[in-house]
């Protein structure tokens, strides 16, 4: 265990050293505080558009449709492709570590960077909400937000352990990060063309959260749909471990 | 006593049929052992297969008694390596990168990474960003980050590449320090011959993927020869042999 606690921190480390966790934060921060303030410039324009309680829950959307996928991708190509060109892959894997403690550092790195980034855009969407006067949230309202963001939280760690599986088979950073926002594009249009792609596509549960909030959805197609997202995490923790195994550096 | 590295029938065979074969090899407490070849001949290879950075075709390696596929950290534990190239993150600076390798052995002092700094002249530098460091300077922190886990067993891969004099010299003397005065085992694998035989009490000749001659070197070069012209003895006679059909061609550039 000690050997996985210093492989976790040296990743933390060297995210911190690398600056794009970093700038995404910054930038995550930075984005609402702006829409806040756009939308109160634009408000006596535009009428309908404005800061409100369901503020957090439209950044979520937004955040792991776009932004989030693409803090994953950028992470993942350094994570593994840039370090399989660089060179710098063997710097840990001649260290006193097993492959799958490696593997799992990287990966346990990648799922926090990415609750910090769910947190802050949570804690700055709130402040930003009673900064623009909006009536305070219910317990309810709370309850339902973190609920949403948990949500959300899985389904990135689905698409990170599905991406992180694909970048095995890369040897650039550039050669991933072109194909994997190609693959994710084509995921998310492909369902206004194949019916019941979504069903079986981890990209169509970024959205996954609004089941959470709906008090319609009948509690066996959350199961379900809980389900599909937590054994593709396993799946694809699984299918990736396997492959950085095999790797020859 | 038991072999520090103890590798038996090693065999691994890249799609261009280049590799290593059959590789049977010990190295014992304190011997500072030179790996000898042309390049291709599968030094680097062997290397690789006994860090695990590659998995063999057949054969096994043990490092200290365990076996590198089945307890790779227990055999690791005592191992500094430089492997190919000296290959850095090139956003670190030289303290903070060796902080990420120490992490790796909590017993290690404070203080180890500063005094190894010093040890192989980086002092100066400590604080710089490795992408500011030229191919020596990148050369010497490789050395550092093999020696800084006060390890029982080195392993270099051309550790005198792109290092000028005064690194040559300073490199000479610690591995004879090292070697001397605590008793660790080095396995170097080198093109500068002159080294290896100032270096070596044990010398190993790779051709073709094959180790075709080793043994202690003053019993190699009793007939009063250099190092070199036995060198180049073995692999006249190994290019013979292949021509003859003795040994299976390795290929080498």
């Amino acid at each position: 265990m000690a050997s996985l606690r210093a492989a976790i921190r040296n990743e933390f480390c060297l995210m911190y050293y690398r600056k794009t966790t970093l700038i995404f934060m910054v930038v995550s921060v930075v984005v609402p505080i702006l829409a806040t303030f756009a939308f109160r410039s634009l408000k006596s324009v535009l009428g309908i558009i404005s800061v409100n309680s369901s503020f957090p829950i439209e950044m979520l959307g937004v955040y792991t449709a776009i932004w989030i996928p693409i803090f994953l991708f950028l992470t993942i190509a350094e994570l593994f492709p840039h370090e399989v060109s660089t060179r710098t892959l063997k710097l840990s894997l001649l260290r006193p570590i097993t492959r799958f403690r490696i593997y799992l550092a990287k990966l346990s790195a990648l799922a926090v960077a990415i609750a910090a980034l769910l947190f802050l855009l949570l804690a700055v969407t709130l402040i930003c909400n009673a900064l623009a006067g909006s009536v305070g949230q219910s317990l309810a309202d709370w309850f339902g937000f973190v609920k949403a963001y948990f949500a959300g939280f899985l389904s990135m760690l689905a698409l990170a352990a599905f991406f992180s599986w694909v970048s095995q088979f890369f040897r650039s950073s550039s050669g991933f990060l072109t194909f994997s926002i190609v693959i994710y594009a084509a995921a998310k249009i492909a369902p206004y063309f194949v019916k019941g792609f979504s069903a079986f596509s981890l990209a169509s549960y970024t959205d996954w959260y609004v089941l959470w909030l709906s008090n319609t959805v009948a509690s066996g197609r959350l199961l379900t749909s809980s389900l599909f997202v937590l054994s593709g995490i396993v799946l694809f923790v699984s299918l990736g471990y396997l492959s950085f195994e095999r790797r020859e550096v | 006593m038991e072999p520090i590295v103890a590798i038996a029938d090693l065999s691994k065979a890249y799609r261009n049929n280049r590799g290593v074969r059959n590789i049977t090899l010990e190295l014992r407490r304190g011997d500072v052992y030179g790996l000898l070849g042309p390049n291709g001949a599968g030094k680097t290879t062997l290397l690789k297969l006994m860090t695990g950075l590659i998995r063999p075709d057949s054969g096994s390696i043990a490092l200290f008694g365990r076996s590198i596929g089945e307890s790779f950290e227990s055999a690791m534990n005592k191992v500094g390596c430089m492997i190919e190239s000296a290959d850095f993150y090139e956003y670190t600076n030289a303290v903070d990168y060796l902080k990420l390798v120490a992490r790796f052995y909590p017993n290690l002092r404070r203080e180890a990474i500063m005094q190894t700094l010093e040890q192989v002249g980086l002092s100066p530098y400590a604080h710089e960003k490795i992408k500011f460091f030229s191919t020596g300077m990148k050369q010497k922190l490789a050395l550092a980050a093999a020696v800084l886990p006060d390890p029982e067993l080195v392993l270099l891969d051309e550790p005198t590449n792109g290092l000028d004099i005064e690194g040559i010299v300073l490199f000479r003397e610690m591995v004879r320090r090292l070697s001397s005065e605590r008793g660790i085992t080095f396995l170097i694998s080198s093109h500068m011959i002159h080294e290896l035989e100032q270096l070596c009490n044990r010398i190993g000749i790779v051709f073709g993927g094959e180790l075709v001659q080793e043994g202690e070197v003053a019993d190699l070069l009793r007939d009063g020869s250099t190092l070199e012209q036995f060198y180049i003895r073995q692999l006249a006679r190994s290019k013979e042999a292949i021509s003859d059909g003795q040994l299976t061609s390795g290929n080498p550039q």
